[in-house]
């Protein structure tokens, strides 16, 4: 647990460190490495080239500065100087790709307000649907933007050309555009590459109001156009086919599954990110419908044994999907077999980013937790917690469901101890459980004892955490909780304490805890308690009030002044409660 | 004349089948023949009733295509899942002559779960699936349903033995597409307790051959199926079965396999972009110190172990080429392109020699005397040489060359300072 935050520290602070050296190079020239290590010294980002000329704008490309290029490329076309065709494309590129704003930086902390920034001047612009999470956060392609202006001044335009504003026109939705732009393509009899029409399948599929049947042939159709200009299609081509079929639901299962067989065809090996895809469109739903598909065993059985390397960026979402499903399947089989190909070779390393990591790891704990042995679980538990994953407080509930399943409560007060160190300290949902648990039943005297440390523990908490906030964080039932576990144990004046905290926080002790802690006071001979019992009671205008004054009158000797103060306390309780005939002829 | 009644256990009557007319024997088989086994199944009284309410079996085309057609319609409407075979069948019925036959038809018992027919694959079904009516179907071809076939065949003024044993062909494969359908679809739920003898045995390409495109169905099976248990073997004859079917058979593989001659422009802005998002999905935070010191090494903060010497030259070599000037317009360009790289020849000098090249220069004095003052000075001026790390080889030897030169020219003084030269 440590460790992972040393490592984030420490990479945050060499991200702070590269940040304040590129911020203010002229600081930072002694260069004493020798050899010289390229590493240390600032990074320039400031254009060097002064004076108008393709080499400065060829400058200002490779520096990634959108708006310095475009002025640039603008003054050349002043000045009359004729870009290269090459130049003006890799421009084109650079528009096209940061879709004509700023690209962010590669500082973490910096991308979070410039993205923002990016966001804010977008959307004054244009009426903008849902954002979409991701790098751009919902930069779309504006018309008559720079790259289109530029496009249309290019004396000469190649097949790049064209197919560089495609990509631009999909990847920032504007797929009508990106579809013009195609049939102008062909109009002028250029070919294109095979990244261009795997854009074009994702416009396709990006069109709004058309049926998914016609999006379907729209797609076939662009496939046939790309054996008739012959162009080869990669590996690519066929996810994003998949990556659109998801949008269509059950009627994309069919075409999806014959897209894989093409695949698999003409000898294009599916990657994870394929078989992602595909157990998304299979399994869209959590709960699993009556006849969910068996296709995740088709393709687990595929899969095993092989080792895998990057070849698509959605590669690692694959496990988590696969361990989603497997959970929403009960099958823990399948997990052991998902688990084992993540374990070969160098397959772990497609687990993705912590969050992905922590959803896989739960996923599977969960489904260890229900499922599996519990000597078995808590070898896993050992295993995974905290070493690999942090737990969330749900998984240690199934956690302690499972130990509750398998009778193994004795394990409740060392599961809460671990609790702790995870932070979870303050989960009343957590808390909740524990002591639901240990309260439940009895148990031998050893393990009641364990059970009341525990219990004083985590009264312990509820206090901090009372004395930090305003709110008050106790509730009812775990006070009940925690009373009876004090009384089990014979831990008596903390647990008269407890009742004083009942008042306290105006919460109503439970029957059952009452009727212990009369039990309590006869045990201890002491009336006086007893007595302290039904004026609480009564206090609250509880209805067990009366059941327990007759248990009090039968069981206990009680003196005049006790019977007196009995007496007006009954009658108060009478007066508002609905059963009172007796009680008023008692303790006169 | 009327089939045999015969004790059918309770089962749910089939009371979509509106077989208002013409219930000839035929009908009725091709109704026993085509009911799904999950639905459309009829009660031995609905038969019988049947057959009371419409004495007269008619043989007229007209009439007896009406209840076919009926049929046909109720079975569409009733499965899900459509067979060309059930299809088939039901034209040759349509364009059949049919007279009363006294054929004994009986609608099959409801199947003894554990009966095991030789015909057709062997399939088990669990018996605890109690919220399914029991299948009405048998697993295999039971003899009932052999009889009618043979009675459609008697009945049919085609070859009988060739028409009986297509019929019982068609039964077959639509016995087997219809329940690989079924088990296809059972959703996963392990009781393997008390599964415990299930065996199956069918093939798929029955299935997969035959399905209509414009069937919003996919191949795995039904989605309004009830929920069955599914024996762990089972599993385990889908091997495979996702690779196996209809493919979009739009691209040939000769044609994506061939090398094109494309002519490779530099990598664009997309695709650099690419390359790194594709990096990026590897990245995990370091597992172990290891991990660490490889990553420094990649960014060349650590030397490469073993330690190069020659790595400082090459380093230098690079540099010295771009005056620091420059050095600010370059973008940053990753570390590995300056330091050298491990056991490549730009590991040395410009010109490839090696360190020995420029330490032992001894052989390049072999000119010179081998005594007195002109050789002191030129052993140190070979040592001098063998610790400049800033010249090349070549440059060296053009230096002792210089050298030798100049004492050749001058040998008129020395010789009167009576320096030897040999």
């Amino acid at each position: 647990m440590e460790s992972h935050s040393f490592l984030l520290a420490k990479k945050s602070g060499e991200n702070a460190a590269k940040f304040v050296i590129n911020s203010y190079p002229k600081y930072f020239q002694k260069d004493i490495a020798e050899p010289h290590i390229p590493c240390f010294m600032p990074e320039y980002f400031e254009p060097q080239i002064e004076g108008i000329s393709e080499a400065a704008l060829q400058e200002r490309i490779k520096l990634r500065k959108v708006k310095a290029s475009v002025d640039m490329f603008d003054q050349l076309l002043q000045a009359g100087t004729t870009v290269s065709l090459e130049t003006a494309n890799r421009l084109l590129d650079l528009l096209c790709y940061c879709g004509n704003q700023e690209p962010s930086t590669n500082y973490n902390f910096q991308q979070r307000e410039q993205a923002e920034e990016l966001e804010e001047a977008t959307e004054g612009n244009n009426e903008k649907p849902k954002k979409k999470a991701g790098h751009q956060l919902g930069v779309t392609w504006r018309a008559k933007n720079n790259a289109e202006r530029i496009f249309a001044l290019m004396p000469e335009k190649n097949a790049h050309s064209y197919c560089t504003m495609i990509r631009g026109m999909v990847k920032h939705r504007a797929p009508t555009q990106a579809l013009n732009l195609y049939t102008e393509l062909l109009n002028n009899r250029l070919r294109a590459d095979v990244h261009t029409f795997n854009s074009l399948i994702e416009a396709t599929a990006l069109v709004v109001n058309e049926k998914f049947e016609e999006k379907w042939n729209n797609i076939l159709d662009l496939l046939k156009q790309m054996v008739a200009q012959n162009v080869k299609p990669n590996l690519q081509t066929f996810n994003t086919i998949l990556k659109c079929l998801r949008r269509f639901h059950a009627f994309g299962k069919l075409p999806a599954l014959q897209t894989l067989r093409e695949m698999k065809a003409i000898g294009i090996e599916p990657s994870l990110a394929t078989y992602h895809y595909i157990i998304q469109l299979f399994y869209q739903h959590e709960s699993p419908s009556k006849g969910s598909s068996l296709i995740i065993y088709d393709i687990m059985n595929e899969l095993m044994g092989k080792k895998f390397s990057p070849k698509d960026p959605d590669d690692d979402m694959f496990f988590q999907s696969a361990m989603r499903v497997c959970s929403s399947l009960r099958d823990l089989e399948l997990a052991y077999q998902v688990h084992d190909l993540l374990n070969t070779g160098e397959n772990r390393k497609f687990i993705g980013p912590d969050h992905r990591r922590n959803f896989y790891y739960s996923k599977f704990f969960g489904l260890l937790c229900l499922m599996e042995q519990i000597d078995v679980t808590l070898k896993w538990y050992k295993d995974l917690i905290p070493s690999v994953f942090f737990p969330h407080s749900q998984t240690l509930i199934d956690l302690l469901q499972a130990l509750d399943v398998a009778n193994r409560l004795e394990l409740i007060p060392q599961i809460w101890k671990d609790s702790k160190e995870y932070g979870h300290t303050f989960r009343h949902d957590l808390k909740e459980e524990i002591l639901m648990l240990m309260a439940r039943d009895r148990h031998p005297p050893e393990l009641q004892v364990a059970f009341a440390d525990c219990a004083a523990d985590i009264k312990s908490t509820y206090e901090s955490q009372d004395a930090r906030q305003t709110a008050p964080s106790w509730l009812a039932s775990s006070l009940n909780y925690i009373a009876v576990l004090f009384l089990r144990a014979g831990r008596t004046q903390e647990a008269w304490k407890m009742l004083g905290l009942f008042r306290k926080h105006n919460k109503i002790p439970r029957n059952e805890l009452l009727n212990e802690f009369m039990g309590s006071a006869k045990a201890s001979g002491s009336p006086a308690q007893a007595i302290e019992i039904v004026k609480l009671a009564g206090a609250f205008s509880l209805p067990i009030c009366e059941s327990l004054t007759q248990r009090l009158m039968a069981d206990f000797t009680l003196s005049q002044e006790q019977k007196e103060a009995l007496g007006d306390l009954t009658a108060l309780t009478s007066d508002s409660s609905s059963d009172s005939d007796n009680d008023v002829g008692e303790g006169k | 004349m009327f089939p045999r009644v015969s004790a059918l256990l309770p089962l749910r009557p089939l009371s979509r089948l509106p077989l208002c007319s013409g219930g000839p024997e035929v009908s009725a088989a091709a109704v026993v023949l085509l009911a799904s086994p999950r639905g459309t199944v009829r009660t031995k009284n609905n038969i019988q009733r049947y057959f009371g309410t419409n004495g007269v079996i008619c043989s007229k085309k007209d009439e007896h295509s009406v209840p076919t057609r009926e049929i046909s319609k109720e079975t569409e409407s009733q499965h899900s899942v459509k067979e060309n075979t059930k299809k088939d069948l039901v034209n040759i019925l349509k364009g059949m002559k049919v007279e009363l036959s006294t054929v004994n038809v009986q609608t099959t018992k409801p199947p003894n779960r554990r009966q095991l027919k030789s015909l057709a694959a062997s399939t088990v079904r669990p018996q605890n699936a109690p919220e399914d009516a029991p299948q009405k179907r048998s697993e295999s071809l039971s003899p009932e349903l052999v009889a009618a076939a043979s009675a459609v065949a008697d009945s049919l003024p085609l070859d009988k033995q060739m028409t009986k044993s297509e019929l019982l062909r068609q039964l077959q494969q639509h016995e087997e597409g219809s329940r690989a359908q079924k088990d296809g679809a059972r959703p996963k739920i392990s009781f393997t307790d008390i599964i415990s003898d299930m065996k199956v045995a069918r093939s798929a390409t029955a299935r997969v051959n035959t399905r209509p495109v414009h069937q919003i169905q996919f191949d795995e099976g039904t989605d309004d199926f009830v929920g069955r248990e599914k024996p762990a073997d089972l599993r385990r004859s889908f091997r495979k079965n996702i690779f196996k079917g209809k493919r979009l058979n739009i691209f040939e593989l000769k044609a994506v396999t061939e090398e094109a001659p494309e002519t490779e422009a530099a990598p664009s802005l997309w695709d650099i972009e690419f390359a790194k998002k594709l990096a990026a999905v590897n990245e995990q935070p370091f597992q172990n110190g290891f991990e660490e010191m490889i990553q420094l090494t990649k960014e060349g903060k650590l030397w490469e172990f073993p330690i190069n010497n020659e790595a400082v030259v090459t380093a230098h070599v690079t540099t010295a080429q771009y005056p620091r000037q420059a050095a600010g317009s370059r973008i940053f360009q990753p570390c590995s392109d300056a330091t050298s790289s491990t056991c490549t020849p730009s590991c040395f000098d410009d010109d490839g020699s090696e360190f020995h090249e420029h330490i032992f220069l001894d052989k390049y004095l072999e000119d010179f005397p081998k005594q007195g003052p002109i050789r002191h000075f030129m052993e140190l001026v070979t040592c001098g040489l063998s610790k400049n790390p800033y010249l090349s080889v070549k440059q060296k030897v053009e230096h002792i060359e210089w050298f030798r030169n100049y004492f050749n020219e001058k040998r008129d003084i020395l010789k009167e300072s009576g320096i030897q030269f040999n």
